[in-house]
């Protein structure tokens, strides 16, 4: 059956049992099928072929399948957002999902509350230097602990020393000293200065002490141009002139704290005294004993011993009043003057490398505290965002299909 | 076109000739597109069967065929506005129809068979034909048996299949050539093979 020996391709006569040949065309093979057995036995096999298919008919469309349901939501929207066959399993499995998922965000919440605990108690402990407050504030917090030791310490001392005395026997004389005396106040004060002008800071800081009478009791400073300075002094003014002094140091910068404390240490200055007094009487009733009496050696030796030791008694507890007394007549002032970070640049002429150095620290600091920062919203989150893309990720397939396959056609 | 055998295909009658009182495919779409919805509900009566049947043929559940049914009519309505009458209508409704059928079975698992095994053949007048049938197309591949069914069921015309299969037009005439000589084959082995019916005509 070719086209050399039919005059046509078999197909075309498929395409005249099909209508598809123009009419010239119709005409020629038409022609040759009344004299073509072969082809006329194919144009017979291809119509039935037709005829064969044509058993396979359907019912009509149903009822249901009307125009007025085709509208731009034509079905529930769970409808078109679930395929149609998964659609009731995955319709049930839904409460399941949703459950599990609160359980878990729960377990997740549990997780995120103790990894803030954690955090909180980072900074307290030694922690990361990421989660350290600025170098001024820690280095402040820092000093007055140390201050308030300290004076804790010496009081403790004082204490052990008052209860110590009696004991040595010398307390035969009545305490008739009731204080008669003024009050005696041992002053402190604590101030924290950001300062203006750093550089001048130290020059009058001493002349404010020296103006008023007082003197530095310790001066430190640590820190070089260019970072941040901080002053620090222990300086001891009289105590009359303690609010003079307080009023010009508060001129050298801002003011960040301020505290101020009285020390009532008449009762132990009346006591140190009373207690003074007796040794001396003990001293001199001992001079007495040994002057007057002449016994064994062994006596004047125990009691030439116990002079001796009275006496330095008495030098010890005299070197306390005066301490004392000091405290009570000359204020102690903590100072700590820090320098503003801003001002600090502005000061004098900072080199470029330098510069460059701050500049490279604070975003190697800030580099590192950025990426602990997300990873710690990624560890906060993540959990979180992992059901709610599982969950979402489904219906969002979903739909995609949907509207992919509702798509018109390219007809080309 | 060639009316001198056979009766002419249902749908010539049905759509594509316009008698004068009847407003064509075309004229329709223009006036869906310019929002009647009385234009669009006459092309839903003309081819709500058609499609209908289009997806009862291809889909073995009877209600997932409607709905995809009322997908088709829905791509048209939202189509509409973009619609342009460059071929025929009947090429871009079973275009969109074909394009339907090909995400249906995407999304449940690329059955490419003819369903078999269903209640559509008890509606048929012949049961055992029609299975015969749906046996033997069973058997082609799956691109011959497309344009078969698109050509026999849907009536397409040569041209329409080449749009809606998107291949030459000489290409739509070998490929339904071999299709039509696949099924015979197939078909006259169901026939020996099943009953004897005896229709061996070679």
């Amino acid at each position: 059956m070719g086209v050399a020996e039919h005059g046509h391709a078999p197909e075309d006569v498929m395409a005249y049992v099909d209508g598809e040949l123009s009419s010239e065309r119709a005409a020629a093979v038409e022609a040759h099928l009344a004299e073509c057995v072969s082809c006329r036995e194919l144009m017979e096999g291809l119509r039935q072929v037709s005829a064969k298919m044509a058993a396979w008919s359907v019912e009509p469309a149903p009822l249901t399948l009307r125009a007025a349901s085709v509208s731009a939501e034509p079905r529930a929207l769970w409808r078109v957002l679930l395929p149609p066959r998964v659609a009731a399993w995955q319709l049930a499995l839904a409460p399941v999902v949703l459950v599990l998922a609160g359980l878990w965000i729960r377990e997740g919440l549990t997780i995120r509350s103790a990894v803030e605990g954690v955090g909180e108690r980072e900074p307290v402990g030694a922690g990361s230097p990421l989660y350290s407050p600025p170098a001024g504030d820690f280095g402040f917090g820092g000093w007055y602990g140390q201050r308030g030791a300290g004076q804790q310490g010496q009081g403790g001392a004082q204490g052990q020393q008052g209860q110590g005395t009696p004991g040595a026997g010398a307390a035969t004389e009545p305490r008739e000293q009731r204080p008669a005396s003024k009050p005696q106040i041992a002053r402190t004060a604590t101030l924290r200065i950001m300062a203006t002008d750093f550089d001048s800071v130290r020059p009058a800081v001493e002349r404010i002490v020296a103006d008023a009478g007082g003197f530095v009791g310790r001066l430190d400073v640590s820190g070089e141009r260019g970072d941040m300075r901080a002053l620090r002094a222990t300086v001891r003014v009289p105590s009359d002139r303690l609010e003079q002094v307080l009023t010009a140091l508060r001129q050298l910068g801002k003011v960040q704290a301020e505290s101020q404390g009285a020390d009532d240490v008449t009762e132990q200055v009346v006591d140190l005294n009373a207690r003074l007094t007796n040794a001396r009487n003990t001293e001199r009733r001992l001079t007495q004993v040994l002057e007057q009496r002449t016994g064994k050696v062994g006596d004047v030796l125990q009691v030439e011993r116990e002079i001796a030791r009275v006496r330095e008694e008495i030098e010890r507890m005299d070197a306390e009043r005066t301490t004392l007394e000091r405290r009570v007549t000359y204020a102690t002032v903590a100072l700590d003057i820090g320098e503003p970070r801003k001002a600090a640049l502005d000061l004098g002429p900072i080199t470029v490398p330098d510069r460059l150095r701050n500049a490279a620290v604070e975003g190697l600091q800030w580099a590192s505290q950025s990426a602990l920062g997300a990873a710690i919203v990624a560890l906060r989150v993540l959990p979180s965002l992992l059901i709610w893309g599982a969950i979402g990720a489904w219906p969002a397939v979903v739909v995609v299909r949907r509207v992919r396959s509702l798509r018109g056609p390219s007809v080309a | 076109m060639g009316s001198m055998l056979g009766s002419p295909p249902l749908w010539v009658s049905d759509a594509s000739v316009p008698a004068d009182s009847r407003p064509t495919d075309a004229e329709l779409m223009v006036e869906a597109r310019q929002g009647s919805r009385n234009a669009f509900q006459l092309v839903f009566e003309r081819y709500r069967g058609a499609v209908w049947g289009f997806f009862r043929r291809r889909v073995a559940d009877a209600s997932r065929a409607e709905e995809l049914t009322q997908d088709v009519f829905l791509a048209v309505l939202q189509g509409a506005a973009r619609y342009e009458a460059r071929g025929p209508f009947r090429a871009y409704l079973f275009g969109i129809a074909f394009n339907v059928l090909m995400a249906e079975r995407r999304r449940s698992g690329h059955q490419e068979s003819v369903p078999i095994e269903d209640d559509a053949v008890a509606h048929t007048p012949s049961p055992d034909s029609a299975l015969w049938v749906r046996r033997a197309l069973a058997q082609l591949q799956p691109e011959e048996r497309e344009i078969l069914m698109l050509r026999e069921y849907e009536q397409l015309s040569y041209q329409e299949l080449s749009e809606v299969l998107v291949v030459p037009v000489n290409t739509v005439r070998s490929r339904l050539f071999r299709a039509r000589a696949a099924l015979k084959a197939a078909l006259e082995q169901g026939s020996v093979g099943a009953e004897g019916e005896g229709h061996g005509s070679r």
